[in-house]
């Protein structure tokens, strides 16, 4: 498939899916499911960070979850603790996880192959540790509450659904800078460093430096999520911030489609859903949940945008053919 | 012409194997010149520590008069140096044209902010690389196969591939470790003109190789190493007589493959 048709595809299902995230509303009147949308998008602007470090640079990372609580609490923290105005909060929870992530990035990266999720898992469970028993910073075991909502000139965003399309205009606006870094000289540095990092080095790319670079931009995310999570609930706590969610987002990302800007979108916004569809069989859901995985990992590496692809390749060859065949019997 | 690489007293020690001792070598601006010796004489070994793969156990590497021995290979690489593969080391996931905009990401001017926030500069100079790309694909004959995934590119063009992809770093030299092998004697012709080429842009080159028919047409002197140490070095008329030469690899093969060149 060309470059052209990729995009062409690219384009086409992020529009369908932002569309379908702009209606649900309508459609989703309940509070519990509303949630779920909104979680929904919210996850998937963690999973489109996720992909910068895993997708593009191809190196598993299995603390998003952890960084995403970092975003949460510097947000909460600034935000109740400290009286600071929203989107000063924001802004901060945003380089605080930034700072974490190239103080943590740095050494780790530096190394080849798959230390990244080695260091990771271990911060996984310090930092929820961390939040959990430091009580007197974090509010330990009760968490933080009353976590305001944001102000946008004049406008409070109170409103459960006015809240939700800030975020969706949110995530819009990250997948548009994610696809500009993806197409720029970095997302090709980063892919050449996926595909053979030693050869990427041979080629004059500082390998250690895009890697951290991704993880930045990944803890960036991470940060936008963690900050919505937190406002949008108005309460945190350090059991959200599990190894499991941690690996929920690799999942989503494999699921929907590994590399691809909105394959993170379409697999965080599916299994988001599918998640909480099968709540009813309580923790059964798991091994429908690791099925799905499965059969995805054996038939398309590259989930359901490779899946797509496929289809689209083959509608295209058969087009082809056909025009052949019938110039060829003119 | 100047010296552009001097390598001086290089020896490199792998845990109790003497892979290079006491190396010196010398390379002209503007020349090509081919390091041979049997398997195992350390030819890759030695490109490796000059490109900087891994450190010399002692000596130094003078590039265009810059001692570059503590330099990671990536800075290496921006002050001018270029090499292949010898097993191809070529990106899986992208096609022909990207490998070569992907190898021009050092040259780029256009900082972060200009490159992802849409921007006239950062516009012009994607423009400006693919039109580079296009020119070094010409250049080297796989203009029309630009799009094509690289994995699918038949062999010998893969290895071609692989040297645009060297080139497109714009060095001021380029090491080809083993860019030969597995050709056919018509590819290997291409191959050839294909350096006469790179040279007369005013790259200089230093290759590894096997193949005696492309060394002893191309090259404008040869350094013959055996176990980790120069034997011989000289023009071709000279190596091709030299009987410590002849000796180091397995006598009567290469005598007569040089024989066959000769004529």
């Amino acid at each position: 498939m060309t470059e052209a048709r990729k995009r062409e595809l690219e384009r086409t299902v992020s529009i369908i899916v932002f569309v379908l995230l702009t209606l649900a509303p309508i459609f989703v009147r309940s509070q519990y499911p509303f949630f779920v949308l909104c979680l929904a998008v919210i996850n998937g602007i963690a999973v489109m960070g996720l992909n910068f470090i895993f997708g593009f640079a191809g190196q598993l990372h299995m603390g998003v979850a952890a960084f995403l609580g970092i975003g949460s609490y510097a947000f909460s923290l600034a935000a109740v603790k400290y009286g600071w105005n929203w989107w000063a909060a924001a802004i901060l929870s945003i380089i605080v996880v930034g700072i974490f992530s190239l103080f943590l990035g740095f050494p780790t990266l530096r190394l080849k192959r798959y230390y990244l999720a080695i260091m990771t898992i271990g911060f996984q469970e310090i930092t929820r540790s961390v939040l959990m028993n430091w009580s007197s910073f974090t509010g330990g075991v009760f968490g933080i509450q009353n976590i305001p909502r944001p102000s946008l000139f004049g406008l409070q965003f109170t409103d459960n659904r006015l809240f939700y399309y800030l975020a969706l205009i949110l995530s819009i606006l990250l997948y548009l800078l994610a696809i500009r870094i993806e197409r720029s000289r970095f997302g090709r540095a980063l892919r050449a460093v996926r595909d053979d990092e030693l050869a990427a080095e041979a080629m004059g790319m500082n390998s250690t430096f895009l890697k951290v670079f991704a993880f930045i931009w990944c803890g960036a995310y991470s940060a936008v999520a963690g900050t919505l999570y937190a406002s949008f609930q108005q309460y945190v706590s350090p059991e959200l911030y599990t190894s499991a969610y941690s690996f929920s987002f690799v999942s989503m990302l494999v699921f929907g489609g590994i590399g691809s800007v909105p394959g993170a979108v379409l697999g965080a916004t599916a299994l988001t859903v599918l998640m909480e569809l099968l709540r009813f069989m309580k923790q059964w859901y798991l091994v429908i949940y690791a099925a799905a995985i499965i059969v995805i990992i054996v038939y398309e590496p590259y989930g359901l945008m490779g899946i797509l692809t496929r289809m689209r390749t083959k509608r295209l060859a058969a087009a082809e053919l056909s025009e052949g065949a019938r110039d060829a019997s003119l | 012409m100047g010296t552009i690489l001097e390598v001086s007293r290089v020896s490199k020690n792998f845990e109790g194997v003497q892979a290079l001792t006491n190396l010196d070598l010398s390379v002209s601006e503007g020349e090509i010149r081919a390091i041979i010796g049997p398997n195992g004489s350390g030819k890759t070994t030695l490109i490796n520590v000059i490109t900087g793969i891994f450190p010399p156990s002692s000596g130094r590497i003078i590039f265009n008069g810059e001692d570059v021995t503590n330099f990671p290979a990536y800075h290496r690489v921006r002050r001018g140096m270029a090499r292949t593969f010898q097993n191809l080391r070529l990106f899986p996931t992208m096609s022909v044209i990207e490998h070569i905009l992907a190898a021009q990401y050092i040259h780029a001017k256009v900082g972060l902010f200009g490159t992802i926030l849409p921007s006239k500069e950062g516009s012009l100079e994607e423009a400006q690389m693919y039109e580079r790309a296009m020119e070094i694909l010409s250049f080297v004959d796989l203009a029309d196969r630009a799009a094509m995934p690289a994995v699918s590119l038949p062999y010998g063009q893969r290895r071609v591939l692989e040297i645009a992809r060297a080139l497109a770093a714009d060095p001021k030299i380029v090491f080809l470790d083993e860019p030969a092998a597995g050709l056919s004697a018509d590819e290997i012709n291409s191959l050839e003109k294909l350096l006469r080429r790179i040279q007369e842009r005013g790259i200089t080159i230093c290759l590894v190789e096997h193949r005696m028919m492309l060394v002893m047409s191309v090259a404008e002197k040869i350094t013959v190493l055996n176990y980790g140490e120069k034997i011989a070095e000289g023009p071709p008329e000279k190596i091709k007589d030299d009987p410590e030469v002849i000796e180091a690899y397995l006598g009567r093969e290469l005598a007569s493959e040089l024989d066959k060149s000769g004529e």
